[in-house]
């Protein structure tokens, strides 16, 4: 059985196809930095949800985090590794790609 | 959770929270607008305050304060848009040029002029610009 074919799917990043995941990568794709509480809010998961979709992408190097304090209290600061960055890119080319090939419903 | 989306919904969801992005990053024109607002004002306090050195040191402190305060309130916002970054540092740097010149300019050529505040507002026009550009997208 053949597993690897031409279509664009197959060269979709795994990482970032998770709905949570593809969400933070596309927040953070927009911002230059975005806080960790917005990152949360903006996707609708919690707390412990982010973190641990997070530290997937900072394993792969996709995503930095970065703690630090505004006053007195402590903020988790997210921005996208230049690895990141291109790895989304490639991987909103190939949805791009996937989306423009897709028969309307309509046309069925 | 790791199953993926159809395309068209991934990209929907990636144009809903680019909107949400630059939506949350409009604060940085009200910083523009407030610091170029507060510049004028400034301005025009200093030469209202007649060369009084008490009045014109309240007048430093209290502009101080207030860049301070908005330096802190930017600290506290949640987000930086990405299309936002090739405009700050340029207009930091405008805005900088025209504080330098302009006090030069009311220290030296306009030294004790009557509407010597006029010349706050070529520091706030680069502020006001970038407002624009901020708010309007």
């Amino acid at each position: 059985m053949k597993v690897a074919g031409s279509h664009p799917r197959h060269r979709l990043d795994e990482l970032i196809h998770s709905p949570v995941r593809f969400s933070v990568m596309a927040t953070l794709a927009s911002a230059d930095q975005a806080e960790f509480g917005f990152v949360r809010d903006l996707v609708e998961v919690s707390d412990s949800v982010l973190s641990k979709q997070v530290a997937l992408l900072e394993e792969a190097g996709y995503v930095t985090v970065r703690k630090g304090y505004v006053g007195k209290r402590p903020r988790t600061w997210l921005a996208l590794t230049a690895t990141g960055r291109e790895a989304f890119h490639r991987h909103v080319a190939v949805l791009q790609e996937i989306a423009a090939t897709a028969v309307p419903k309509g046309e069925r | 959770m790791d199953e993926g989306m159809p395309a068209s919904a991934a990209l929907a969801e990636m144009d809903r929270v680019a909107q949400a992005v630059r939506h949350r990053s409009r604060w940085y024109g009200r910083f523009l607008l407030a610091l170029g607002a507060g510049t004028v004002v400034y301005y025009a306090g200093i030469e209202a305050a007649d060369r009084r050195l008490p009045a014109v040191i309240g007048l430093m402190l209290c502009w101080l304060g207030f860049v301070l305060a908005l330096v802190l309130w930017a600290e506290r916002q949640p987000v930086w848009a990405r299309d936002l970054r090739p405009w700050r540092w340029p207009l930091f740097a405008l805005y900088f040029a025209t504080v330098s010149g302009t006090v030069a300019l009311s220290a030296t050529v306009w030294a004790g002029q009557p509407g010597r505040w006029v010349l706050g507002v070529i520091p706030a026009v680069p502020c006001a610009v970038g407002a624009w550009v901020v708010l309007r997208r």
